[in-house]
């Protein structure tokens, strides 16, 4: 004889929530652009993404699931905007989070301009939208990326959340915040990173070959209907 | 018009601070006794959580409730100040979280959360709750 006891199960995940089509293809559009600018040598374009006054920051981690040794984390480690990691009194938390809250697009570029370069896994991208509203539009991609210039024999693949929350501008979107995560991919992830290149069909919202844009100068803030 | 220098700098100290507390309450909350996170949300808040869209307080809490046991610890915090509030008139600051959630018979995972807190009256209410688990994507 036993006991009724807990057997509460953990949902199995869903793919993207993008509340609507419309929606949808407002953010895919964004994200397919924002990223394409992103991954090449010349992040300086991205500028018309972001409202005037914008701000950035990050956050890097070791995987706190792994249990095997991780890659390092490199030139983020010095930029790593961590309320809970951050020495010091009060005094000197709030000056240093301070420091590291990048604001103004011109200073959230340069700081752009200056982290690793990258390719990210279109296919690895998993977009919720969490916040619409007439003045608002919040997003968050989760996803997977490698250090394009990394010299390491297999430079590490790191994963990612970013948090990106936009209003809307003449013809577009602006950002106004763009939060970021980063950390080591776990094994599976690893695993599965940079595989789906070929012509098998995704499930994947966001196409593995995002459309070359034609010049540097096409804006990144895609048409939105108010 | 333009917000002046040290209004940013107080709004981004008043959104790290919110988010260092709110972050202690809310998992500690999760952990130890959740039936007390139902006064954390807004009534219209909406949560996503791994895809799964749900939308009013009362909802949530019986989405959470559902949950296995858990014990969540933290690695990462930051947080920023809106410029735009997501309710009018009310300060706004978003809250993103990464760490490990252990429920119990399970392999430990690393997670994302991500959270929009409006202030109403003089108390902060989540809008907005997006968790992730960090793991290979839906294929």
């Amino acid at each position: 004889i036993t006991f009724d006891v807990e057997k509460a199960v953990i949902p199995v995940s869903k793919g993207s929530h993008f509340v609507n089509g419309e929606i949808q293809d407002l953010v895919v559009k964004f994200l397919k652009e924002f990223y394409t600018i992103y991954d090449t040598d010349n992040r300086q374009p991205l500028i018309d993404a972001y409202h005037e006054h914008a701000i950035f920051s990050l956050t890097c981690n070791f995987n706190p699931a792994m249990e095997y040794r991780q890659p390092n984390l490199g030139d983020y480690l010095k930029l790593s905007r961590n309320a809970l990691k951050i020495p010091g009194s009060e005094t000197e938390v709030a000056r240093r989070m301070d420091q590291l809250l990048k604001r103004g697009r011109l200073v959230v570029v340069a700081q752009l301009t200056a982290l690793p370069k990258t390719t990210h896994d279109a296919n690895s991208f998993v977009v919720d939208v969490n916040f619409v509203s007439n003045t608002l539009l919040s997003f968050s991609v989760n996803g997977l990326f490698k250090e394009s210039d990394n010299k390491a024999d297999k430079p590490p693949i790191r994963a990612f959340n970013r948090c990106f929350v936009a209003v809307p501008a003449q013809g577009g979107v602006l950002l106004i915040s763009d939060m970021l995560t980063i950390t080591n991919a776990t094994s599976e992830q690893t695993q599965a990173a940079f595989k789906s290149t070929g012509p098998t069909p995704s499930s994947s919202p966001v196409s593995s070959n995002p459309p070359a844009l034609t010049s540097p100068s096409t804006s990144v803030t895609p048409a939105v209907a108010p | 018009m333009a917000p002046t220098e040290p209004e940013l700098k107080e709004k981004s100290e008043q959104a790290s601070q919110a988010a260092k507390q709110f972050s202690q309450i809310f998992y500690e909350y999760f952990d130890k006794k959740r039936h007390a996170i139902k006064n954390l949300y807004l009534d219209s808040a909406t949560m996503i959580w791994n895809g799964h869209a749900v939308s009013g307080k009362d909802e949530i809490v019986k989405f959470l409730e559902d949950l296995p046991t858990a014990e969540h610890t933290l690695t990462s915090l930051d947080s920023h100040p809106l410029i735009e509030p997501v309710v009018t008139d009310q300060t706004s600051i978003m809250v993103t979280v990464f760490g490990k959630v252990d429920y119990r018979d399970s392999k430990p995972k690393s997670f994302y959360q991500t959270f929009i807190l409006t202030s109403q009256g003089n108390v902060w209410k989540i809008v907005s709750d997006t968790f992730r688990f960090l793991e290979t994507g839906p294929s």
